[in-house]
């Protein structure tokens, strides 16, 4: 299967969700803005629809932790990338407002294909965790006796719960979220002076 | 500063439930509460009307309508309320005996995984009917639920701590609690409770009062 036409079948959903929202979008929709037939539309997705729409929520979000990890790809330590991250993937939810429209008119759709979507990132976002916690182990920052991978799996939840809803932290104040990164998520696994 | 605003189902003027002197009326509610999650555990919230929950509960559909009022909807978001207050009792029920803030945050996970594990109800509604639920649980949904949190975690935790210490340390336990809500899988066992002793020691740091000055 062609990646390119996948992600231009992705592209076209996307914009089709945009334009009439996730319950009017129909392989139709999403054909003649691709510029295909709805044959090729059902090539690539045996499951029709549902799958499309499904598979297009997953490569968004995909793109929106890619961003993320791409934005975090300089910074020196653990505790940097986890700030950094609260940065990209803050302005980034804030500012994405095709989320912001579906949260409002299509909550329960949106939120059970984001929550399918977000599973499968976890996972991504532990693995990430897991070999930053070896390097960090390695560069004796962190606690040599800490279990990386029950470090990472904890760590990855908190910050999607926290990117989801800060609760009272202001993730746009540097100092707010310093105190957040330290106290919550570094202060436990840091090498103790 | 919340990042996306969703649902707003705090609705507190829609949630009553109240575990002080219950009121005649506080009770009603509470039985109608669990009447409407016996009726998703049996059917789901689909299938599930305002007539099923009125026989479940042994009384009329205009007393649903006066005592919780909005239809499923408001019978789903005072049953949100009434299932936190259920998770607070048992943890209540677990924490005693404590004899520092940390066994008692550990305690406290393992109680609140274990009445959410129970509940099928929930279960049934996140297997089947996700987009029910996770309105309460995402995003700026979440917002309800950590004040209710906040508010009871002066009970649970005040006794080893501060106020705004505990309702730091009921934060932690919901964030963590609700974090494997849907995924409970991986290297951490919430029903474990040497599971949940190891995470709390490693993780669980009572940030000094002066911290909460600025925020």
């Amino acid at each position: 299967m062609s990646l390119e036409t996948r992600d231009r079948i992705f592209a076209a959903t996307l914009a089709c969700i945009d334009a009439d929202g996730l319950a009017a979008t129909s392989v139709e929709d999403i054909a003649r803005r691709a510029g295909m037939g709805r044959a090729t539309i059902y090539r690539h997705f045996s499951g029709g629809r549902e799958q499309v729409l499904s598979e297009t929520i997953t490569w968004e979000v995909g793109r929106f932790f890619a961003a993320i990890e791409e934005a975090i790809a300089d910074a020196p330590d653990l505790t940097a990338k986890i700030d950094g991250a609260f940065v990209a993937g803050g302005g980034a939810l804030a500012d994405h407002a095709l989320l912001h429209r579906l949260l409002r008119t299509e909550p329960e759709a949106v939120l059970s294909e984001l929550a399918v979507a977000t599973d499968l990132v976890l996972e991504v976002i532990v693995a990430y965790i897991t070999a930053e916690l070896e390097h960090e182990v390695l560069a004796g920052r962190v606690r040599a006796e800490l279990n990386p991978l029950m470090a990472a799996d904890h760590l990855g939840r908190l910050f999607l719960s926290y990117l989801g809803n800060p609760g009272r932290w202001d993730l746009t104040d540097g100092e707010q979220r310093a105190e957040l990164v330290r106290t919550r998520f570094m202060a436990g696994i840091l090498v103790r002076t | 500063m919340t990042l996306v605003k969703v649902l707003e189902p705090n609705s507190s003027s829609a949630i009553s439930a109240s575990t002080g002197t219950q009121s005649d009326a506080s009770e009603l509610a509470t039985r109608i509460c669990q009447a409407f999650l016996a009726c998703v555990a049996g059917n789901g919230l689909r299938a599930t009307s305002i007539d099923d929950v009125a026989r479940e509960a042994g009384c009329g559909r205009a007393t649903i309508y006066r005592v919780i009022p909005g239809g499923r909807t408001g019978l789903l978001i005072a049953a949100v309320d009434h299932s936190i207050s259920v998770i607070v009792d048992a943890c209540a029920a677990a924490v005693d005996g404590s004899t520092t803030i940390h066994e008692a945050v550990a305690r406290s996970v393992r109680a609140a995984v274990s009445t959410l594990s129970d509940s099928v109800a929930l279960q049934r509604l996140l297997a089947e009917e996700p987009g029910a639920i996770l309105p309460f649980l995402s995003f700026d949904g979440l917002t309800p639920v950590l004040h209710r949190v906040a508010q009871w975690s002066p009970m649970l935790f005040g006794g080893f701590v501060t106020d705004a210490q505990a309702g730091d340390a009921g934060e932690w336990v919901a964030r963590v609690v609700l974090g494997h809500l849907r995924t409970p899988g991986g290297p951490i066992d919430l029903t474990d409770l040497d599971h949940c002793r190891r995470l709390v020691d490693t993780f669980f740091i009572i940030t000094p009062e002066s911290a909460h000055t600025n925020l």
